[in-house]
């Protein structure tokens, strides 16, 4: 572009001039440069940390490669054969049957938690402390702690069920039926912190005079819940639910920490055969198909969930 | 609120305050280590007491710095005194013992990629075998041959042929050197206890029962006594699968147990296959067990060292485990006050004879194409030396894998549990495993279904076809 081709904008004082256009122009490309300043920093974590090992994977998926020699491209072979993997199916039937459990637990015991504190019940501080202590440990603390709970013998769960004449508990982590169930209840136990103070955070917001005329009115606590307090924290249930199903699909910490995925393969989720193959089996392009495919499953549910669900907000 | 409460600090001030707390941060982390070993991950870090005095912990200023992985338990115990006798008398070179992951599994499953990193140590210690993971290092170049130091150092007079032909690989070079060796699966039994509920073990020279029966009959009376029987840590599965190795041998000719691992080997050309019946009858006797109620309960659920503790409480009779358990830092420390025994897995067809399966695959191996080749090549031939070796056979901790180690010194700084076990080695006589020398995926899919084999979640023919599938697609090429 010519300088004869710049239109002149009028300046302040009526005077116009090359060197005010200048700095004209250049006042307003620095304005349109702070917002892409300030992301860029960000953008560029993300670029370094999600974008480039997300391009990564999905490359090393078209490949075989055992981690350490030269990748062989293979093309779309790693997913023909998932497609007939009837250990990653079964692996998807168990990540499937953990997302369902661990998020309905969670949000659902979330949920009664909150209600019972927002309603002030008795200790409801130390309940809102102590169920929420768990949500800051870590996973594989976690697991190793509940590993030693549950493991066979005198040891305390046991102790406990002793006293409600529980004689011949099951070997909790060593028997295939009930390895996972176990896992989802950990999960749950400690993971259920988090949608409360969510949902007591949304609770909060509910104005007052809503709730006291439901009391005039003579709503029991049920009433209230079902009715009030539920239907104007919806939005916010729906994006928990949506955040506890894109955790539960990724696990592994807690699965790896508690069985390893076994005994055999009866707790074997989608995050610990992925490691399996690769780290184990040295499969590495496969473990990165399987990669591939869990992180569109996800992409896919979520976007079928926000969709569908369609998280409305309210104005009180 | 008043300026002494809220002070203000200019922007000048904050980045030269922050700039100079960065380069504080900067010079911190750049400083060298303090000490000669850098634990992670609470690896243990005491020296047993026959270690020799430390030497200072500074780097002299022209001496190669080289580092040393290893995985923690007993061998951070053997090679820490090592390091610090080596620094404290070399001027040129100084190593730093680094213990990369506190979990052996963990080590295992990552070390490759360390080696295949711009970060790798210059040498290190991994199993010969490990899944396979040893022959796909040394195949993709990232391990230094060490034919001339076979040669120069006499180490190849120094180990027994069969240990020498494990480590020659199928390119002809050595890519390691045997460094202790361990043997499985011993039966550790709490003396007291069993003379306290009338239960005899066999004792030397024949350390077994007979038949299986007896030893079936041995476990009632543990569990009528209310104790539970054979404590392992199933929850990792590798002791099932070796345990299920020496089971195997005891039914199957010696021919044929090693021509597994030929069934393994990409261009192999193997006689027999996982799916011989006689292959199959190891996997039911491994069976058999888990139904007679052998293995203690709550066994998939118990980790390794989960499976020590149970034994060394008392809870458990009996722990399945390798000769590491013997040494000084293990058991015997565990249970300072109880008197072990030991005796083997029952005799399973009276035409075979027991025999006491030995793993040489504790090996050390430099990284090809390190900046310190030499020196770490030096390094190596210190710590393989003979002198070396019989400071590992009095440390009381591993096993030395050279054959001409001072006995005397070895049983003089040992446990007499552990020197009872070794003088045993030449008297029973000793077989290899077929697992854990193979590629990848048939060890790992023999450890999982260990697993299932106790859980009926697969059959002994089941599995046979599946390791046979497996060892099909890799004699391929696949």
């Amino acid at each position: 572009m010519t300088a004869k081709g710049l239109e002149p904008t009028r300046v302040r004082g009526g005077r116009w001039s090359p060197r005010t256009l200048t700095r004209s122009v250049v006042a307003s490309a620095r304005r349109s440069m702070v917002p892409y300043l300030f992301m860029a920093p960000a953008l560029a974590l993300m670029a370094v940390f999600v974008l480039y090992p997300l391009f990564r994977s999905i490359q090393l998926s078209l490949y075989s490669w055992d981690g350490l020699g030269e990748p062989v491209f293979i093309g779309v072979r790693n997913f023909q054969r998932l497609a007939v993997d009837p250990q990653f199916s079964l692996t998807l039937r168990h990540t499937i049957a953990f997302t369902v459990g661990a998020a309905l637990g969670t949000v659902v015991i979330g949920l009664v938690l909150a209600v019972a504190i927002a309603s002030r019940v008795r200790g409801w501080r130390v309940f809102k402390i102590t169920w929420f202590i768990p949500v800051m440990v870590s996973m594989t603390v976690t697991g190793v702690l509940w590993s030693q709970l549950l493991a066979s013998g005198d040891t305390p769960i046991n102790s406990i069920l002793g006293l409600f004449g529980v004689s011949d508990p099951p070997d909790w982590l060593g028997n295939a039926d009930t390895t996972l169930p176990v896992i989802i209840l950990v999960t749950i136990w400690q993971f259920s912190g988090f949608p409360m103070i969510i949902f007591l955070a949304a609770m909060e917001n509910i104005p007052r005079e809503l709730e006291e005329s439901a009391v005039i009115e003579g709503a029991s606590l049920w009433q209230r819940t079902r009715s009030l307090t539920i239907p104007l924290i919806k939005p916010v249930i729906a994006i928990v639910v949506l955040l506890q199903i894109i955790f539960s699909l990724k696990v592994f910490d807690i699965v790896w920490a508690m069985t390893q995925g076994g005994p055999g393969d009866s707790s074997l989720v989608l995050g610990v055969y992925l490691y399996r193959q690769g780290f184990m089996f040295e499969r590495f392009g496969y473990a990165s198909a399987i990669a591939v495919v869990m992180a569109a499953l996800i992409i896919v549910f979520t976007l079928g969930y926000l969709r569908f669900v369609r998280p409305a907000s309210y104005e009180y | 609120m008043t300026d002494s409460l809220n002070p203000q600090i200019s922007r000048r001030k904050f980045l030269y305050a922050t700039g100079a707390t960065a380069a504080a941060g900067l010079i911190a982390a750049c400083a060298p280590a303090a000490s000669s070993v850098a634990p992670s991950g609470g690896a243990p870090s005491a020296a047993p007491a026959s270690s020799p005095p430390p030497p200072s912990p500074s780097t002299p200023p022209s001496a190669v710095k080289l580092t040393f992985d290893s995985n923690t338990g007993p061998n951070a115990e053997r090679y820490k005194p090592a390091v610090d006798l080596w620094n404290a008398s070399q001027a040129n070179s100084f190593v730093t013992l680094n213990l990369p992951s506190p979990d052996d599994n963990a080590y295992k499953a990552n070390f490759p990629q360390i080696a295949a990193s711009s970060d790798k140590p210059d040498l290190a210690w991994y199993w010969v075998g490990g899944g396979g993971r040893h022959a796909s290092m040394a195949k993709n170049g990232l391990l230094e041959p060490l034919d001339d130091l076979y040669a120069s150092e006499g180490w190849d007079k120094a180990y027994p042929q069969q240990t020498l032909d494990l480590y020659r690989s199928p390119d002809g070079h050595y890519y390691a050197v045997p460094d202790t060796f361990v043997f499985h699966t011993p039966i550790y039994y709490d003396k007291a206890l069993f003379a306290k509920h009338g239960i005899e073990a066999p004792a030397m020279p024949t350390p077994w029962h007979k038949t299986v029966e007896e030893f079936y009959a041995m476990c009632d009376k543990i569990r009528a006594a209310g104790l539970d029987t054979l404590s392992i840590g199933g929850k990792d599965a590798w002791p099932l699968a070796i345990m299920k190795d020496d089971l195997t041998q005891r039914l199957v000719p010696s021919e044929v147990q090693v021509d597994y691992v030929a069934a393994a080997v990409a261009g192999g050309v193997p006689k027999y296959k996982f799916s011989d019946p006689r292959f199959i009858a190891g996997q039911q006797a491994f069976v058999d067990y888990g139904k007679k109620k052998v293995f203690a309960d709550g066994t998939l659920g118990r980790a390794f060292a989960d499976a020590q503790a149970y034994f060394a409480t008392g809870k458990a009779a009996m722990l399945s485990d390798g000769s590491w358990a013997a040494g000084s830092g293990s058991l015997p420390k565990l249970a300072p006050n109880m008197d072990i025994g030991w005796f083997m897995h029952p005799q399973l067809d009276p035409t075979i004879a027991p025999k006491i399966l030995t793993y040489a695959g504790n090996a050390l191996m430099v990284m090809a194409d390190g900046k310190n080749t030499e020196a770490a090549k030096e390094f190596l031939k210190f710590l393989v030396s003979k002198e070396q070796q019989d400071m590992v056979a009095s440390l009381g901790v591993l096993i030395p894998a050279r054959t001409d180690v001072d006995v005397e010194a070895f049983k003089k700084g040992n446990t007499p549990l552990m020197v009872d076990m070794f003088s045993a080695l030449n008297t029973v006589g000793t077989f290899g495993p077929w697992g854990d020398y193979g590629p990848a995926e048939p060890v790992q899919l023999d450890y999982t279904h260990s697993q299932k084999l106790l859980d009926g979640s697969i059959t002994p023919a089941a599995s046979a076809a599946e390791l046979d599938a497996a060892c099909d697609k890799i004699r391929a090429g696949e």
